[in-house]
């Protein structure tokens, strides 16, 4: 290697350690700076605090059947009143909200892990082995996220186990995907190319250059598949495909609370509340996250 | 562009080739001997080696796989052995209701999702941009069964505008249909229509800020020809495709959501057969809603081809 290609190549890590270092640096930065952003953190370690703490915080057992009466509404006593059989909704809720938390993240960090891998690698090969798997990853998408979920519990049995296969199998698709289409929009630009031309190897470009480059919109992806996991869960639950009852569950809690809206419209409202916010805040910081790290936004 | 269909169309069989291979070891997968499971718990030896003898498990997998898809094609999706009907005529009564909700909330999500997204993604941080914001959050962050609870308790519980439960035909009664179909078509369609308008604004704010549309600036453009030819052009591509992939999204809320109304229809169906262990219905809707769900990715990326030359020639 002569010493222009080399001082080039030493040019190129440096350019490629800058934009890394700033680009990370200025993400968590402009999240944090991002009121949008603060809310959304706030709001979720509010919440994860809540599930991981909920044997500590919750003053009731969620299945013990030891309060004054039923459909009690929200007092002191029972923050989030009673339901049919005189259980606290407040322990059912935040017991609930740590299964489906747990559930999700596992799954999507699992999936995500997958899925990019096989979107990036097919997307830079290209060719006979792109074409494969990019048909196999859409033959993967044909089953939507539920219709899969209903498809592996269809094979597994109901359950929490299979929600979280199932919501693994599906995130896979959608980062191939996403991870592909990353790939083909920046393995044709002029730093790809120049690397290239110093005989880079793949694994090196593939990585060290395009990864950094492609990482923002994967991170959005994954704050939004998060949202996505803790929905599926929660709908399959709502649909009585996912409970073991008494363990409560958000999804389980609605689904039974809608025979009672006449009775009790705090049963369905305040569950339904918490997993709204819960969505709320993934979605908040997946925005936020998109603004922190996108240049041409930033500009403005 | 004749040449790039047709290569669409051919790359497309693979996949439902692959696809309906998956649809039929779902059964063969499920733990068990797959005639004793539909059988059920009653069933007898008989109805096991009837069972054995309709389905052909006593053939290789391959002769099993080419003769369902034979009996697919002519219309034989088996019997439903709990309820012991045709599984056919089952989803001839549970398809138009699904396609009639499904419609409505397509119609809902297009026509608040993408204009919305546009104005946002034109002026960032404007009036628009905020409404924008706003409603993608609190529809993206209430799911369509929890808006329809909601829904049902202010609307149908409280107010009695809406019935609280069940459909009507379009073609019997179109007032009452729509009567029926409103609260669903809106729990389903706005979730959809949130993410289209997130995905519009943001591609669109993106595109506005290149060069390309600061040089037709440049040029003197009008700012309406800027936005419309050559913002808008280039950041639809991906828009459609979200378009597309978010069929799927709309079958899943359709799903949930006439669980919520008690609507019949395809998701009731597979939910009802699952919990009922009706393999063969839960089959039979899966097939259906996955080459649904072909057929729309299919449209994107043919769609892809006329918006891109650049794609077409890949």
């Amino acid at each position: 290697m002569s010493a222009v290609t080399l001082d080039a190549e030493v040019q190129l890590a440096w350019w490629g350690r800058k934009t890394r270092e700033s680009l990370l640096f200025s993400t968590i930065n402009g999240i944090i700076r991002n009121p949008q952003g603060m809310v959304a953190i706030l709001g979720l370690v509010l919440l994860v605090v809540g599930a991981v703490g909920a044997p500590v915080i919750a003053q009731h057992d969620p299945i013990a059947q030891d309060a004054a009466g039923r459909f009690l509404s929200p007092s002191t006593e029972n923050w989030f009143g009673t339901d049919e059989l005189r259980r606290d909704l407040f322990s059912r809720t935040l017991f609930g909200l740590r299964a489906s938390l747990a559930v999700s993240l596992i799954s999507v960090a699992v999936g995500t892990t997958i899925g990019v891998t096989i979107g990036f690698l097919a997307g830079f090969i290209g060719g006979i082995l792109e074409a494969a798997a990019m048909r196999l990853v859409d033959a993967l998408l044909a089953f939507p996220g539920l219709i899969a979920a209903l498809a592996i519990l269809n094979i597994l049995g109901p359950g929490v186990r299979s929600i979280g296969i199932a919501i693994a199998f599906f995130t896979i698709p959608a980062f191939a995907r996403l991870a592909r289409a990353q790939m083909l929009a920046e393995k044709n630009k002029d730093y790809v190319l120049a690397s290239q031309a110093l005989g880079a190897r793949p694994v090196r470009i593939i990585f060290r250059h395009i990864a950094i480059n492609a990482f923002p919109p994967l991170l959005t992806q994954m704050a939004l598949l998060m949202a996505v996991a803790v929905l599926i869960t929660a709908a399959l639950s709502f649909l009585g495909l996912g409970d073991n009852p008494p363990a409560p569950s958000l999804g389980g809690l609605l689904n039974v609370s809608r025979q009672y809206l006449r009775e009790a419209w705090w049963y369905a409202v305040c569950p339904g509340a918490v997993f709204a916010l819960l969505l709320f805040c993934l979605n908040l910081l997946s925005d936020a996250i998109n603004e922190a790290s996108s240049p041409y936004q930033r500009r403005r | 562009m004749l040449a790039y269909v047709f290569a669409r169309f051919l790359q497309a069989i693979p996949v439902l080739v692959l696809a309906s291979i998956a649809v039929f070891l779902m059964l063969r997968l499920v733990p068990g001997d797959p005639a004793e499971l539909l059988a059920g718990q009653d069933g007898t030896d008989e109805d096991v080696a009837r069972i054995r003898e309709q389905l052909g498990l006593n053939d290789s997998l391959p002769e099993q796989y080419v003769s369902w898809l034979g009996d697919i094609f002519q219309g034989d999706l088996g019997v439903s052995f709990a309820r012991g009907l045709p599984v056919s005529r089952m989803l001839r009564t549970a398809i138009p209701p699904t396609v009639e909700l499904a419609v409505a909330a397509y119609l809902v999500a297009v026509v608040v999702g993408i204009p919305l997204g546009i104005l946002g993604g034109i002026r960032p941080r404007s009036g628009w941009d905020w409404t924008l914001s706003g409603f993608t959050l609190v529809a993206i962050g209430i799911p369509g069964f929890l808006l329809g609870i909601i829904m049902l308790w202010v609307f149908s519980v409280r107010l009695d505008w809406f019935p609280v439960f069940g459909a009507v035909s379009i073609v019997d009664d179109p007032v009452e249909s729509l009567r029926h179909l409103a609260l669903p078509a809106v729990a389903t369609g706005v979730g959809v229509a949130a993410v289209l308008a997130r995905y519009t604004r943001t591609t669109i704010a993106e595109v506005m800020g290149n060069d390309y549309v600061r040089t037709a600036r440049a040029k003197g453009l009008a700012e309406s020809r800027v936005v419309v030819r050559h913002a808008l052009r280039n950041s639809m591509i991906p828009v459609v495709t979200v378009m597309a992939l978010q069929v799927g999204g709309l079958l899943v809320g359709a799903v949930i959501v006439e669980q919520v109304f008690t609507r019949p229809g395809l998701g009731r169906l597979v939910v009802n057969a699952i919990q009922a262990r009706d393999y063969l219905v839960v089959q039979s809707t899966l097939i259906i809603l996955v080459t649904v769900f072909i057929g729309a990715n299919l449209a994107a990326d043919i769609a892809y081809g006329f918006l891109d030359p650049r794609v077409r020639g890949r």
